[in-house]
């Protein structure tokens, strides 16, 4: 019973849970958190009834090794006597989001822990958590291409609340700056959902019944002939195929999310106004949700773009990499600094999936996967310390270690995993990423032998801020700007959220396998598909439209 | 003399046949009748006993719509019913009935029942104008509308209500000036009156073409899409809010059914492009002037008014469309549209009843009342066209539709419009996202809480329930639309 609905028990209890929130009075209001905890947990136990029960063995491309799958018919929109649009609830899982489920249900289970001293209206603030939970788990589950949007849309409203109602000083400019922005790359995707359900029909000979069936979108077949999405349409707008066009639009939309330079600015925002537990979800969840785009919209539907666009996703990926790191290094805000440092290390997720080859791609999964342990717990960190003296200004601390030699420990730990040093598990995302990426520039030529250089120039800048920041912060003199500032080392409850995500940052980084093997077919089979797809498409568009 | 006497007969038939099919019509003109006379002869207070009676006649007119069989031409060709003009009537008596339970506003302590009475005028006139296809009635029909409308917008009796009532009628002359000559010059040039006949014959020369153009300014004022929105924000200000949110949805939708039925009769391709080409430009324009326009104020009307010109945008997407596709999209997207702007009004409302008349006077409301929060926020987040809102279908099914239209002609036009209205989804959610950022970001000024009653929340509530229910089950209403391949068939 709970092995068929497992996915949709993912989403709708928290759901649930948000709601009943909504009615349990203000007088018993220390409830809240104990039942937003309590079904976290619940959500971190079913995850982990869904891995071990996952067959790691599929390869989940096309229809039939999906896992989990629930399929039912949701809204059905008769057109005339003619043709149909059938909106399915269909959710299922692949060896890659299955990881990404797996992190978010660590993730929003350490964001609730963090929540713990929030203070104003608690039932506001836990409702809308677990709002946001649900469609978080809902954006990685969905496998129609409107149901994922419904969850990667309604996503944005919880946030655009929790980052101005509960933020910093500015929360206000920055909650709004975050929701136009992501909703500028929503309306892109917006664009091409919309032409791809008039041009993907499901083979059904009697009427045409249009689809948002991702798995469908993937098969030229089920494009209806002639259609300006179709792979053998000869149309082109400024002289390039609409299937291009649809390539850039759903790329630049989720290029927003992840965040891409030069379109990363609301990101600085939303992290410095955001309270540390919306911080934890945005930089551990949210981003990912863009790198998961690119690999399950993007490139699986339009695997020719990948070939057409490469050079200049990784362009981009390493000026991600190289401007995030230099930023970063100017800041004197430390979660300014964690904030840049973020789209940095997402630079490395671009790079990874342009080189289009398994050890590059998984290098990317990876990252996204290592990337949210480490960055939750960095900006922990700067949570630690912006509780205990409400400041962030790495220029007003000196010597913290000698106040709070523990929470050094962890601070240092983390710092060497996120520049990159081996045995965590940031340094095997960033090797494989750029081993894969100099293979992928010699053997296919879709980016340039110069990108994985210059990518391993960003590690050595990106140690360059972490050292010099560890150095400012922790080490020499004990001296803090302002004496009445007490800085008691980590609490119990802060040892609760940072222990086990150090022992897994270290975990995952001796034994990568343990994410790697569940997403490696999956991986295998997806770049055979993009690169044999890709390849033929991108001579047939080339033929067709010239 | 027995040729003549069949003849007469048959016309007489005709006649008797078709004031059958009038049922609803003759209930609303009773209704106004009534009230009228009611007025003259009680004095005392009988605001409420006259709200009663026009919902009893608005059930009237209700039932009537759906004991009278509606299809066929009726008087000889004059009006049609059909599937198109009943649902529409639906649309109008039901935002008819939401008018009247819109809580007490201060100028009704004049009590004056010359409101009533107005209001089934202009929902009679609507009637008639989704009826019309002969151009005579069409302009009796949106004269009716508009003589209502300009002393409806007076009838607060204050110095603003004075001022966009005038306002409104030289500008309402103005276009019904210009409609007159192009109704005048299409006559003379095809000898009938008759719309079908007119749009359906060989179309020659620049002249037929500026005469149509003539024409269609009248339908677009009463729409207010840009060229023609100058009076919009003025009136809708000043209006008491109850008529406003008549305003908003009665006469555009009647206006956009008859532009719907123009467009489609016109048989000559080239000019149909032509003319649908200059109506998707137009309609560009008036999404960015509504949508900039709206940012800028802080009046909630107002913005409303810039908000309803943006919207006017959107609708007129299911003129351009010309298909089965776009006809049913535009219906759910007026279904949902007049849902929306009800609830947004009625929300108005149980502001000013407060004394809360800007924007910036919301500050914390939604704190407050919880209900009042969260049903604006569903109100302004289906306005702006995101999920999970019936605005979000509505927008979707109508942009679907003008893709597909895109796919089969390929006329460039319509992917501008397509992108253009997208990409002002991100300007409007700029300034609907104002009114709850106020009313749930800001803490109070003043002190005392607004007085919202249970009757306001539950009607509140169920506006948004319905909106919601549009998007997780937009099937119920949209499969209801899947009817309408009738309207084609009557072409030629």
């Amino acid at each position: 019973m709970i092995e068929n609905h497992l996915l949709s028990l993912l989403i709708f209890i928290p759901l649930i849970a948000g709601v009943v929130l909504l009615f349990i009075p203000e007088t018993s209001s220390g409830l809240y958190k104990w039942i937003t905890l309590g079904t976290l947990v619940v959500e971190l136990i079913l995850t982990l009834i869904l891995l071990s029960g996952f067959d790691a063995s599929q390869a989940g491309i096309g229809n039939e090794s999906l896992q989990f799958v629930e399929k039912m018919d949701w809204i059905n929109l008769s057109i005339g006597s003619t043709s149909a649009i059938s909106i399915q609830y269909y959710l299922g899982v692949d060896g890659l989001s299955i990881s990404m489920v797996l992190l978010s249900a660590i993730v929003l289970l350490i964001g609730v822990i963090s929540s713990w001293n929030i203070k104003e209206n608690l039932k506001g603030y836990f409702s809308l958590y677990l709002i946001l939970t649900a469609s978080v788990f809902g954006c990685f589950l969905a496998l129609d291409f409107f149901l994922f949007f419904l969850f990667f849309e309604f996503m944005l409203l919880p946030m655009y609340f929790l980052i101005g109602l509960w933020g910093g000083v500015r929360r206000e400019y920055a909650s709004i700056k975050f929701y136009l922005y992501t909703l500028v790359g929503s309306i892109f995707i917006l664009i091409v959902m919309i032409a791809l359900s008039i041009s993907v029909i499901t083979p059904d000979p009697e009427i045409d019944i249009h689809s948002f069936d991702l798995m469908l979108m993937m098969d030229n077949a089920n494009f209806i002939p002639d259609s300006v999405l179709s792979i053998s349409s000869s149309d082109t707008l400024l002289g390039l195929s609409y299937r291009l066009w649809a390539f850039l639009f759903v790329l630049i939309g989720f290029a927003i999310k992840l965040p891409a330079v030069p379109i990363h600015t609301w990101l600085p925002d939303a992290h410095v106004e955001a309270p540390t537990p919306i911080s934890v979800v945005l930089a551990g969840i949210l981003l990912k949700i863009g790198g998961y785009g690119f690999y399950r919209i993007a490139y699986s539907i339009f695997p020719e773009g990948a070939y057409y666009f490469g050079w200049w996703i990784g362009l981009f990926g390493i000026i991600a990499i190289i401007y995030g790191a230099l930023v970063a290094m100017a800041q004197s805000d430390l979660k300014r600094l964690i904030a840049y440092s973020s789209v940095s290390h997402m630079g490395f997720v671009m790079l990874g999936l342009a080189a289009i080859t398994t050890q590059s791609i998984s290098g990317s999964i990876f990252q996204m996967f290592s990337h949210g342990l480490i960055s939750v717990a960095l900006f922990l960190i700067t949570g630690v310390i912006y509780d205990r003296t409400k400041d962030r200004e790495i220029s007003n601390y000196s010597g913290l270690a000698a106040a709070m030699p523990y929470f050094t420990v962890i601070v240092l730990i983390t710092f060497f995993a996120s520049l990159g040093l081996p045995g965590f598990s940031g340094f095997i995302a960033e090797f494989l990423v750029l081993a894969g990426a100099f293979d992928g520039a010699m053997s296919s030529e879709v980016i340039a032998i110069f990108m994985p250089i210059v990518g391993v120039l960003g590690l050595v800048l990106g140690a360059a801020y972490f050292l010099w920041t560890l150095q400012r912060m922790f080490f020499g003199k004990y001296w803090i700007k302002n004496e009445e500032w007490t800085l008691p080392d980590l609490t119990t409850r802060e040892y609760i959220m940072f222990v086990p995500l150090v022992v897994m940052i270290f975990a995952f980084g001796i034994f990568p396998g343990l994410i790697l093997d569940l997403s490696n077919e999956t991986i295998m089979s997806f770049v055979e598909f993009v690169q044999e797809q890709g390849k033929q498409n991108m001579t047939l568009i080339l033929e067709n439209t010239k | 003399m027995g040729v003549t006497n069949q003849v007469l007969t048959e016309k007489l038939n005709e006649v008797f046949g078709g004031v059958a099919h009038l049922l609803p019509e003759l209930c609303l003109v009773s209704g106004a009748l009534v009230i009228l006379i009611l007025e003259l002869v009680l004095k005392k207070d009988t605001w409420k006993l006259k709200t009663g009676l026009s919902v009893v006649f608005i059930a009237l007119a209700f039932g009537s719509l759906f004991i009278v069989e509606s299809s066929g031409l009726l008087f000889g060709s004059v009006l049609i019913a059909d599937e198109l003009s009943f649902t529409f009537q639906v649309i109008f008596l039901f935002t008819f009935l939401i008018s009247m339970i819109f809580p007490s506003q201060k100028w009704e302590l004049r009590k004056m029942g010359e409101y009533h009475f107005l209001i089934f005028c202009l929902v009679l006139g609507a009637f008639l104008m989704v009826k019309s296809k002969n151009l005579l009635i069409f302009y009796l029909a949106l004269e009716l509308i508009s003589i209502s409308s300009y002393i409806l917008t007076s009838i607060g009796f204050n110095k603003k209500g004075f001022e966009a009532g005038i306002k409104y009628l030289l500008f309402g002359a103005l276009a019904s000036g210009v409609m007159l000559y192009g109704m005048s010059l299409l006559y003379g040039l095809s000898g009938s009156l008759d719309l079908l006949v007119i749009l359906s014959g060989q179309m020659d020369g620049q002249l037929h073409l500026i005469a149509v153009f003539l024409l269609v300014v009248g339908v677009l004022f009463k729409l207010s899409l840009v060229p023609m929105h100058i009076w919009t924000p003025d009136v809708y200000e000043a209006a008491p809010v109850s008529v406003v949110a008549v305003f908003s949805v009665i006469p555009k939708l009647a206006a956009l059914v008859f532009l719907f039925r123009t467009v489609s009769f016109i048989s000559d391709d080239s000019v149909q492009i032509m003319v649908v080409q200059i109506i998707s430009w137009l309609a560009v324009i008036s999404m960015f002037i509504g949508n900039l326009g709206a940012i800028w104020q802080n009046n909630a009307k107002r913005m409303m008014a810039y908000s309803s010109i943006a919207h006017a945008g959107f609708l007129v997407i299911g003129v351009i469309v010309q298909s089965e596709f776009g006809l049913q999209s535009v219906i759910f997207y007026s279904v949902v549209y007049s849902l929306m702007n009800l609830g947004v009004f009625y929300l108005i409302a149980c502001m000013e009843k407060n004394d809360l008349y800007q924007i910036t006077d919301y500050r914390g409301v939604g704190k407050i009342i919880p209900v009042v929060g969260i049903s604006m926020v569903v109100f302004m987040i289906s306005l702006t066209g995101l999920p999970p809102t019936g605005g979000f279908s509505a927008k979707f099914l109508l942009f679907s539709a003008l893709w597909s239209t895109y796919e089969t002609s390929q006329l460039s036009f319509l992917l501008w419009l397509f992108i253009f209205g997208l990409i002002n989804t991100v300007i409007a959610l700029f300034y609907y996202l104002k009114i709850p950022y106020m009313s749930i970001f800001k803490t109070q000024i003043k002190q005392s809480v607004p007085n919202i009653t249970l009757k306001n929340k539950i009607v509140l509530a169920l506006i948004s329930f319905l909106i919601l229910v549009l998007f997780f089950k937009a099937d119920l209403l949209f499969d209801l639309t899947n009817k309408y391949s009738f309207v084609f068939s009557i072409l030629p």
